[in-house]
């Protein structure tokens, strides 16, 4: 050291970051310590120890932070469907100790866990579905009830107890209402409800019920008095519910008639990107089970071309459009070259495991 | 940090020997070097290198040259925007120096090598770790930092020459003081930072990473130390640097503050009688120090401090009201991370966009576009992002090649635009660049429908983009579709893209000409491909169907278009095409040829202008042209009123169209055809005289005589033919004018005139064409044996004829050797041994053969077998021949009865049975086998008889 200690300046270090943060529906963020989470309130504590409280109901999400190691790896298990090891991480690190929250929060993301594994093998939903039921007993007041009981009544529709899905889902429905979580948590909750109808093979409930929904979020979305963090949410519940419906449709009808349907929403250029996609591979599909496997190629690569749409979207489009280019000879482009950007773009899929 | 080390390793001035090298060897490596450096042709300037490598003689010249090849490499690599191609270039560049400096080069190119490799070296090391910092490096880690070891080891090696030999001058020489600022210093500092990225390559906590990080503190504080203000205030920087590499954050802070604040004093105290430029490089040092401690902030998560460190900066640089340095660029792209990490999404965007504008022909740019796309990527959807700045951010990476990056922004944009405002201001131009990123990426499709749905979406909004979608998706639809041109899909995608290009007006009279041609150029490739399809099978019916595509698109062409005319007749032509693979298309081709000419008579379609006439100039005798060859298809496939209408068509065609004399001629050769299938020979012949006389081309002489040439064939052998003899003289004079026509000679038709003219008598120009059939084509694929030996006998038996049996012996016996049961052979054979009479139509004449007791054995023999076979022949013969109706056997009696003239000569025992046996014949056939076999039987026999 050459340097004499004159010449330097007093060193402040202050405590390492980040921390938690929530988003509130009217569109602003706040960070600070996370000192408490209930169904009623959220605590933020700011660097210098004070306090601010904010009503769970003004909340749209909730990050907690600094994660430990346990949740760290478990996060990065999951970007790699790696859902042995992530359940496992979380489960570890539920039962490591720290901060009030560490444990409720890892627990509830050990039973998301297995709900996303579900997604792919059917025979973990019933784990999913106890998981969450024992986090909804031991946490009955967290911020993040109606969130773990979304993924309950996910869990349950997958297990096959639809019934006891969309009855857990009047019940939440119920406890927003009473401890006014908000109209987004109430349009939250009812699309978990349609969503569990058509997992659950009710297809008929699920479009009649989902059609309502799609008028009530359109009006949400539209609605200039809406708070406006909340938009973005409506705008991607109205996404999601407008895909359902046309998940419905064809579950019900067929691909052929959903065809129709989808065609409306692809000619709305105001539709989202995943909208756009889903309509897209939609009219795609029923192209190809009509025969005509070059209009499929044609509607899949407008999704592959223009739309930035969710990973798994964009995954099954190149899925697709590499499987409908081989059906025509590689013509004009090989399939491979969309399997190889798939691999390469979107690898933490499940389309590209396929093509591995 | 690297411009200092550029410009201290730049300055480093070593003492210099002379390389040695000759002129030109140093004017082509000098060359080489400016044409990379100046134009950017490194291509021209590496064929240059090799060029004048191949030429070199010398040691000292080759190795001029491959320096000159290190300095271009170091050059092309210095050059690359994105970093992901400048490190493998930057490390192929490192490795060459290094490759080159193991050669011990020496003197003053030795010097310039490690110099070089000096620079690049840091450059690699800047380049590496801001990749590894960034994320932007991934599987190919490993070998990039295993090429940095070896170019970082090639590049020590060289400075610490540098430095020993320095430090062993002599104290206060005045070398070693010339030198000290100039070479010892630069190199000490260099030799560090390589030193301080070497570490960096390794993971926090390793030892590889804590002892070089060490070596590099300590050269830094040997330097710091020494130096004047400006550098030292660098090594300080490079010191916190170090210090932050190991992990010692306060020490780091330290230093850094330390630099900040010594050079900001100074511009306080001294300001106004600082040089300017001396000013902006304390700026310079305060910006990259600033940045150097706020990636440390930030990368131990001191995020307070990071962001009031940030905001003294920005109060500074206010007040100082400072351009800000790349280090200062560098600093806000940082920020602009920092708030992506916090969900600060639309400042992130906006500060890098202000980057990005600042920065628009830099590396910076790129950076920029990077973290506004992640910026993007995390902002909400109804997040309030200008579109400006996302269209210009996508814009500039197209711009900069980086396609990907284009297509990730582009696609960013596209759902924002919806409900935007400015949605119709951007909209349609960003679908066009979204299309053309795609198929610059090679993904034609993929651009194809961003294209369509640009157009679609925006067609009506911006007039410019929408032709320019409309464009280039009709461009890419009728590439699928005349490549596919069954596909009905392909059809509609091509023809909605066909009619967006006309309703905006643009792609005028060619686009569905063009399109037109292009399927017909495709329905003819595959008729070349599959030209013996027979009709009915699937592959013509494809060829067909190809043709049918064709006129549809023709039919297309608008009727005011200039093609208009062109497009009717082609449309004819290709039912004309068509007609070999589906005999029924005859009927639409004479269809559209009436249609055809019924345009061009209606006097309100005469041409109008110079282009009008000039296609109607060419394709008006191209119209007769097809209509002649329609009928005559028609009356090859029966039509009983073809032949003549294939006369009437061409009937004066050269004189009606005197500027399409190849028509004309063509019209002629088929008249002559027309006339040998009507019967009227006579004419034929005379169409074919007026040819000759013209002359028509050598092509159209060669098909009007093949022609007359089958005429003769079956004359000669139609058993009502009074004269063969004079048929067959025909036939071969008509076949031999095939062959001298024929611009595609083929040996059978050589052969075949061979065997005619040795049957009418003419064995001179037989053997003439037997022996070229030999000395040119027997190396044919299709020559087989066979051939061969027909070749060879008949070149035997003209020899034979013509007397040349000392030309024909070696043949015959080659021949006998190969083939002893032939009977065409055994004949030679006994004619070669025995000799043989010939008739010349006036008398007989004989031809004298080997004449030994031995020969005429064997030629005995032979005969008597050759009787045998011929009788045999002629029993199997359908229905079976008498022997004496058989004129093989006649000429196996003749040869018999002269072998045994021969051997009556000289055997006593044989004496005059070669009359007993002509008398015999008589008795039996008194013609003696002339109505057989020809006057030269009979007059063979009768002067043997009187022998």
């Amino acid at each position: 050291m050459i340097l004499s200690c004159a010449l330097l300046l007093p060193m402040l270090m202050p405590a390492a970051l980040p921390q938690s943060r929530i988003s509130q529906i009217d569109g602003s963020m706040q960070g600070g310590k996370l000192t408490a989470a209930s169904l009623e309130t959220v605590t933020l504590e700011n660097a210098d120890g004070d306090a601010r409280d904010f009503p769970a109901g003004n909340i749209l999400s909730l990050t907690p932070g600094p994660l430990n190691e346990g949740l760290i790896k478990g996060e990065a298990f999951l970007t790699d469907l790696d859902y042995q090891n992530a359940s496992s991480s979380f489960e570890a690190a539920a039962s490591a100790g720290g901060d009030f929250w560490v444990a409720p929060y890892a627990s509830l993301r050990h039973a998301e866990a297995l709900l996303s594994w579900a997604e792919l093998d059917r025979a973990r939903a019933g784990d999913a579905a106890k998981a969450f039921r024992n986090w909804a007993e031991t946490n009955a007041d967290s911020f993040w009830l109606p969130r773990a009981q979304m993924g309950a009544a996910q869990a349950m529709a997958m297990a096959g107890d639809v019934d006891g899905a969309t009855s857990l889902m009047q019940q939440l429905a119920d406890t927003a209402f009473e401890k006014n979580l908000g109209r987004h948590v109430e349009l939250q909750v009812n699309l978990v409800r349609c969503e569990s109808f058509l997992i659950g093979g009710q297809a008929e409930v699920a479009e009649a019920r989902l059609r309502d929904l799609v008028v009530k979020l359109q009006e949400a979305v539209r609605d200039p008095k809406a708070p406006s963090g909340t938009k973005g949410l409506y705008a991607s519940l109205n996404s999601k519910a407008q895909i359902l419906l046309g998940d419905a449709i064809t579950e019900k009808d067929g691909v052929r008639t959903a065809a129709s349907y989808w065609e409306g929403l692809s000619e709305d250029r105001n539709s989202s990107p995943d909208v756009r996609a889903a309509a897209w591979i939609g009219i795609a599909r029923s192209a190809r089970e009509a025969g005509q496997p070059r209009q499929a190629q044609l509607q899949l690569a407008k999704v592959v071309a223009t739309l930035p749409a969710s990973d798994e979207v964009m995954a099954r489009a190149l899925y697709e459009l590499g499987e409908v280019s081989k059906e025509l000879g590689n013509n004009p482009t090989s399939g491979e070259t969309y399997h190889q950007r798939l691999i390469e773009r979107y690898p933490n899929t499940s389309w590209a495991a396929k093509v591995r | 940090m690297f411009a200092l080390s550029s410009g201290l390793l730049l300055s480093l001035l070593l003492p210099l020997q002379d390389g040695g090298a000759s002129a030109v060897a140093v004017k082509n490596a000098q060359a080489a070097r400016a044409i990379t450096q100046e134009f950017g042709l490194e291509r021209w300037a590496e064929k240059l290198i090799d060029r004048s490598l191949a030429e070199a003689n010398s040691p000292d010249d080759k190795s001029e040259l491959l320096l000159a090849r290190c300095d271009v490499l170091r050059l092309i690599a210095v050059r690359k925007v994105n970093d992901a191609e400048k490190l493998p270039a930057l490390g192929a560049a490192g490795e060459a120096y290094v490759d080159f400096l193991a050669t011990s080069p020496g003197g003053e190119r030795g010097t310039q090598a490690q110099s070089n490799l000096g620079l690049l070296a840091n450059l690699y090391g800047n380049t590496l770790v801001k990749m590894i910092d960034t994320g932007a490096i991934g599987a190919e880690r490993e070998e990039a930092v295993a090429t940095a070891e070896t170019i970082f080891k090639g590049s020590l090696k060289g400075l610490n020459e540098v430095i020993d030999w320095w430090e062993s001058l002599e104290q206060d020489s005045p070398e070693k003081v010339a030198s000290e600022f100039r070479v010892y210093y630069p190199s000490v500092f260099n030799r560090a930072l390589i030193y301080l990225y070497w570490a960096q390559l390794y993971p926090p906590d390793s030892i590889n990473r804590d002892q070089r990080a060490k070596q590099a503190t300590e050269y830094l504080e040997e330097f710091a130390i020494a130096a004047p203000f400006l550098p030292s205030q660098r090594a300080y920087k490079a010191l916190a640097d170090c210090y932050s590499v190991r992990g010692e954050l306060e020490d780091a802070f330290d230093y850094y503050e330390y630099v900040i604040e010594n050079a900001k004093q100074l511009i306080l105290d001294e300001g106004s009688n600082l040089d300017p430029a001396f000013v902006e490089q304390l700026y310079d040092v305060v910006q990259d120090s600033t940045a150097g401690m706020l990636k440390m902030l930030r990368g131990s998560g001191q995020i307070s401090l990071f962001w009031e460190t940030y905001d003294n900066f920005l109060s500074w640089a206010d007040e100082e009201r400072i351009e800000f340095s790349r280090a200062g660029y560098e600093l806000q792209l940082m920020v602009a991370e920092q708030m992506v990490d916090e969900g600060r999404a639309g400042e992130a965007i906006s500060l890098a966009d202000e980057v990005a504008k600042a920065n628009e022909r830099s590396t910076l740019r790129l950076r920029a576009n990077a973290v506004m796309g992640t910026a993007i990527a995390i902002a909400p959807p109804d997040a309030n992002i200008p579109l400006d700045i996302l269209y210009g951010s996508a814009e500039g990476a197209f711009y900069q090649k980086d396609y990907a990056a284009a297509i990730d922004g582009f696609r960013l944009l596209i759902p924002r635009l919806a409900g935007s405002s400015q949605a119709d201001e951007f909209g349609p131009k960003a679908y066009y660049f979204l299309g053309l990123s795609w198929a610059r990426m090679q993904q034609p499709m993929l651009a194809a429908v961003t294209h369509q749905i640009g157009y679609e979406d925006y067609g009506s909004i911006d007039e410019e983009y929408a032709e320019k979608n409309a464009v280039k998706w009709q461009t890419l639809a009728s590439g699928f579709f005349t490549r596919n041109n069954t596909d009905k899909d392909l059809q509609a995608f091509n023809d909605a893209a066909l009619d967006a290009v006309r309703s905006e007006g643009v792609g005028g009279d060619d686009l569905e000409w063009d399109q037109a041609k292009s399927l017909n150029s495709l329905a003819k490739q595959e008729a070349s491909k599959n030209s013996k399809a027979k009709p009915g099978t699937a592959e013509a019916n494809k060829i067909v169907a190809g043709y049918a595509k064709a006129i549809e698109a023709y039919n297309k062409v608008a009727k005011d278009s200039s093609n208009y005319e062109k497009a009717l007749l082609a449309i004819a032509i290709c039912e004309y095409e068509s007609i070999r693979f589906a005999p029924a298309a005859s009927d639409r081709a004479l269809g559209a040829l009436g249609t055809y000419q019924a345009y061009v008579a209606d006097a309100a379609n005469a041409p109008k202008d110079p282009r009008e006439r000039k296609i109607r100039r060419e394709s008006e005798p191209q119209g007769v042209f097809y209509l002649g060859r329609t009928w005559r298809e028609k009356a090859k496939a029966g039509d009983s009123s073809g032949w003549q209408q294939v006369l009437d068509t061409f009937d004066g065609m050269l004189e009606r169209f005197p500027d399409q004399t190849e028509l004309g001629y063509a019209g002629m050769s088929y008249r002559v055809e027309a006339f040998v299938r009507l019967g009227n020979v006579e004419s034929a012949e005379a169409e074919y005289q007026t040819m000759l006389a013209i002359p028509a081309t050598n092509s159209r002489l060669a098909i009007a005589s093949f022609s007359l040439y089958l005429h003769f064939k079956t004359e000669t052998t139609s058993p009502d033919a009074t004269d063969p003899n004079a048929l067959r003289l025909k036939q071969a004079e008509y076949l031999s004018a095939y062959n001298a026509y024929s611009t595609n000679k083929r040996w059978s038709n050589l052969l075949g005139e061979a065997d005619l003219w040795s049957q009418v008598g003419d064995f001179e120009r037989a053997a003439t064409l037997y022996q070229t059939v030999l000395d040119k084509y027997s190396t044919s694929k299709d020559f087989s044996e066979a051939f061969a030996f027909k070749t060879q006998i008949g070149l035997v038996e003209a020899f034979l004829q013509l007397r040349r049996l000392g030309e024909a012996v070696p043949l015959v016996d080659s021949m006998y050797e190969k083939r002893p049961k032939n009977l065409r052979v055994r004949i030679a054979v006994v004619k070669v041994k025995a000799g043989f009479l010939i008739w010349d139509g006036k008398q007989i004449l004989e031809v004298p053969g080997e004449g030994t007791p031995e020969a005429l054995e064997l030629a005995s023999q032979m005969a008597t077998d050759l009787i045998n076979a011929a009788k045999f022949e002629a029993s199997k013969e359908d229905p079976p021949l008498n022997h004496f109706n058989y004129g093989p056997w006649w000429e196996a009696k003749l040869m018999h009865a002269y072998v045994l003239y021969q051997r009556g000569k000289t055997i006593p025992a044989d004496l005059g049975k070669h009359k007993k046996l002509v008398a015999s014949l008589q008795k039996q056939a008194p013609g003696l086998g002339e109505s057989v076999a020809g006057p030269r039987m009979a007059q063979s026999l009768l002067w043997l008889l009187n022998r």
